[in-house]
């Protein structure tokens, strides 16, 4: 399940304060086995969950897995917010749904 | 890689960087589903064989019928004489699959690459969007062969002896029986789970290292042969489809030299559907 998290939304901020959903998705030992989706198919899945502004907490320690979430991303134009070394070294990227959905 | 027992059938990341505008080469990306790997980026001028379009029959539960193999070389440009080099999604799973149904239409020159998608993308070597095209070339194969395929009545026929040995290379939890029709692959689920009687379990991934290389051949020998997988007896190997037991046909056809081994692609989406076929259940050896 994700974190409520609040935050300044709206362009330029303001006083107005919306809460964006933080969800999280650890791709570590995505495709060992036959038996799950693909990486990739797991960030997709994912991230079509979203509302609107919510965000999508991408683990993704195998560099195939990163790359094909970034590609993914920059073709269907949707919003990388952090991407780099999580805190055990891990890449992590973060996506944001603009319209909840790629 | 010297020490394997046909190192020619490998080829590292740095060989296949050197080798793409070489045109005697065709670098070709075999995936599972395009989508989320050939169509993001791939080797630049690789061109992607589709398993569930180019490898199968287009409408029986089969691989690809000859005429369907001279047509595919032939859109990719590539003659008898064309040194394939295949890589793929899924951890070379599929490419391992597409070396063994062009091994059995005759190909001479196949290779994998030794890590794959995986390694290449790890490494930082070049990626491309570009879809390349060729010039159309006529291929001709010889019939099938058969010798390196098992159907269900030949294992079934073999069940007991001790000259055999059948390898089952899924998960731990799938020769127990704990998965029979993973949810995510709705075509191959099974009315039974469990493992072929007789069959030990060495899961696929037993073969390779962290970056999806192959182990040295002292650790592959010593893996396999603990299990009683040694080269004096033939070895059927088979999962669930037969694209992971085809990796483990590659290991032991090519890297450790063992004369006789078959992919069993009916696998257990086929055994575990078949009426009146012997299921063992019992806790995975490995």
């Amino acid at each position: 399940m994700g974190q409520r998290r609040r935050r300044a939304g709206g362009e330029g901020g303001g006083n107005l304060l919306s809460t964006t959903r933080i969800h999280s998705i650890d791709l570590s030992g995505a495709e060992d086995l036959c038996t799950e989706p693909g990486a990739l198919e797991r960030v997709r899945r994912a991230y079509a969950a979203l509302g609107p502004g919510d965000r999508l907490d991408v683990r993704a320690p195998v560099a195939e897995h990163a790359f094909a979430v970034r590609a993914w991303a920059r073709k269907n134009a949707i919003r990388v917010v952090e991407d780099g070394p999580g805190p055990d070294g891990a890449t992590r990227l973060v996506l944001e749904a603009v319209h909840g959905q790629a | 890689m010297s020490d394997y027992a046909h190192p020619e059938v490998l080829v590292t990341t740095a060989w296949a960087e050197d080798h793409l505008n070489d045109p005697a080469v065709r670098i070709l990306e075999v995936d599972y589903d395009p989508s989320s790997a050939y169509e993001l980026g791939h080797i630049p001028g690789a061109a992607l064989v589709d398993w569930k379009k180019d490898i199968n029959h287009a409408t029986r539960r089969d691989i690809l019928p000859r005429e369907q193999f001279e047509r595919l070389m032939g859109r990719l440009g590539a003659t008898p004489d064309t040194t394939l080099i295949l890589y793929g999604d899924m951890r070379n799973w599929f490419a391992a699959f597409a070396f063994w149904t062009f091994k059995i239409y005759g190909h001479e020159d196949v290779r994998l690459i030794n890590g794959g998608r995986r390694k290449w993308i790890e490494e930082g070597r070049p990626i491309s969007e570009e879809i390349p095209s060729f010039s159309a070339a006529q291929y001709s194969a010889p019939e099938a062969n058969g010798g390196l395929r098992s159907f269900l009545p030949d294992v079934r026929q073999i069940l007991g002896r001790d000259d055999f040995r059948l390898v089952d290379v899924r998960s731990p939890a799938e020769y127990k029986g704990e998965i029979a029709a993973p949810p995510e692959y709705a075509t191959e689920g099974a009315q039974r789970s469990g493992h072929i009687p007789g069959a030990v379990n060495i899961p696929w991934a037993q073969a390779i290292l962290e970056d999806d290389t192959f182990k040295p051949v002292e650790q592959l020998r010593e893996l396999y042969g603990a299990q009683g997988v040694t080269p004096e007896r033939s070895v059927i190997a088979y999962c669930r489809i037969g694209e992971r037991s085809s990796h483990t046909w590659f290991v032991l056809t090519y890297l450790l030299g063992y004369p006789v081994v078959t992919n069993y692609d009916g696998s257990w989406s086929e055994w575990g559907n078949a009426v009146g076929v012997p299921v063992e259940k019992e806790a995975a050896i490995s």
